[in-house]
């Protein structure tokens, strides 16, 4: 008799179990159940994500996450990454999407999902006014300042594997490595660097050269059909209502880079 | 989630490379904090009071700030009054001189626990202030500061991965470019957690044959036995 209750009490656990495994839903439908959508941004790389001087979260990405928050009918929840931290952070469900200036390759893709673009740019080189680089074949001996796991890493170990790598946490410190001169160029993405250019005039300067044309988009985890496919409705959406242009320029001061609206 | 640990492998000399300089700043660090340490410990109980001040307002100093903004400081604070500094000798200066506030403090205890009866035998030999450091009381106090001096010695190593955030490439930062790259934090973590395990225990086996090398004897001697 006894036996029997136990056993039963065991079948219906492991009942129970398999139902909440078989209910376990689509991120898309878990966010708006939870009423709160969490976003990782960037907070470190003026214009896109920065803190304003009220410590409040600024920028594009923040625009943007505002908007899907806003689209979604959930409270936007900000909590802020790092490169190297934004996709650790979305496997291990610390955030429900990136939003941070990630550019989309097919090596990230393997562990997470991507959305269409939401903002175009490409890889740049910020360089000494006086240190007379012009491009990769003059990086050879050189420091260069990388972000860990960043695209322009790996591209400076691609086509400068000669140059010296300088590991920073986040473009803060790539301005500092940059003005005090330890370093001799940095490359990110030409969003960052610009901004830095305009900043620091007389010193710093971005070469012309843009080495790569890559989309910025929003990333998940795999396996929700559902939510990717609604985030690749906001953000063609995005782009065809010109809310886009209307985004950059407010952060950017120029002409949005050219951004097809694919839906 | 696949435990795979084959990108792990695939990058391991990378890794080393990484293990490589964490040894080299820790020893550096290790002996110089350490020498550093002694010279407070003895300034902060001297009779001189300007050395006394010097030694605790410094111990009070270093021990009541984070060390990451010690390092900031130290780093990035001092290239904008003209002080231009490297990362590699800047990490090891900025640990030396953190490390060596508390390690003070260690040697100090060591002190104060050596007898006064020893010192008073000592002036009636007639031996002069130095004899009396170099041979009484700082084989006495080192042996009693040696054990809490090798824990000491294990959080330096392990305060040393803080240094890759100044873009030291010791193990935490060439992991954290590995784990970046192959998005396989469990299984690199999981090896250089290891690896950080496998530096301590060295360093407490090496702290442990010292202490039976150079101070198991100087506790058998008599005279030194203390409290008279």
């Amino acid at each position: 008799m006894k036996k029997s209750w136990i056993t039963s009490a065991i079948a219906g656990i492991v009942l129970l179990c398999g139902n909440v495994g078989a209910a376990q839903a689509d991120d898309l439908q878990k966010i708006i159940d939870a009423k709160t959508v969490r976003a990782g941004i960037c907070l470190t790389s003026e214009p896109a994500g920065f803190r304003d001087a009220d410590n409040n979260p600024k920028g594009y990405d923040v625009d943007v996450a505002n908007m899907l928050a806003e689209q979604l009918g959930v409270a936007l929840e900000i909590v802020e990454v790092e490169g190297s931290t934004r996709i650790p952070m979305l496997l291990s469900d610390k955030i429900d999407v990136i939003i941070c200036n990630i550019t989309a390759t097919t090596e990230r893709a393997k562990s997470v999902d991507f959305s269409f673009p939401y903002l175009r740019t490409g890889i740049r080189l910020l360089v000494q006014k006086d240190g007379g680089i012009t491009g990769f074949q003059d990086l050879a001996g050189k420091k260069v300042v990388v972000g860990r796991g960043t695209t322009g890493e790996a591209m400076v170990k691609q086509r400068a594997p000669e140059a010296e790598l300088v590991y920073i946490e986040n473009p803060g410190d790539a301005i500092l490595q940059m003005r005090q001169k330890k370093a001799d160029a940095y490359i990110e993405d030409s969003l960052g660097i610009d901004w830095i250019a305009k900043t620091y005039p007389d010193q710093l300067m971005s070469l012309p050269e843009t080495y790569s044309s890559d989309p910025i988009t929003l990333g998940i985890r795999k396996d929700n059909p559902s939510f990717l496919r609604w985030l690749d409705l906001f953000a063609s959406t995005y782009v065809s209502s010109g809310r886009y242009d209307e985004t950059y320029r407010k952060w950017w001061g120029t002409e949005a880079p050219k951004l097809n609206a694919v839906w | 989630m696949r435990i795979d640990f084959s990108p792990v492998l695939s990058r391991l000399d990378y890794l080393l490379e990484g293990l490589a300089v964490t040894v080299l700043v820790a020893v550096a660090a290790i002996f110089l904090s350490f020498a550093l340490g002694l010279l407070l410990a003895i300034c902060r109980i001297s009779r001189t009071r300007g050395l006394r001040i010097f030694a605790s307002v410094y111990i009070d100093v270093f021990r009541n700030t984070p060390f990451i903004v010690q390092l900031f400081f130290l780093y990035y604070g001092l290239p904008e009054i003209g002080i231009p500094t490297d990362p590699m000798p800047t990490g090891i200066l900025a640990l030396s001189l953190a490390c060596a506030a508390g390690n003070a403090e260690i040697i100090r205890a060591g002190i104060e626990t050596v007898s006064k009866g020893i010192v008073d035998a000592g002036r009636s030999f007639g031996m002069s202030g130095y004899q009396i450091y170099r041979y009484l009381i700082l084989p006495n106090a080192l042996r009693i500061a040696w054990r809490p001096l090798g824990n000491a010695f294990v959080n330096l190593v392990l305060t040393t991965s803080v240094l890759s955030t100044i873009t030291v490439n010791d193990l935490a930062g060439n992991a954290a470019n590995v784990s970046a790259e192959t998005f396989k934090p469990f299984e690199v973590y999981l090896t250089v957690l290891v690896t950080y395990c496998a530096v301590t225990f060295t360093v407490s086996g090496i702290v442990n044959s010292i202490y039976a090398l150079l101070f198991s004897r100087v506790a058998e001697r008599p005279v030194m036995r203390g409290h008279a």
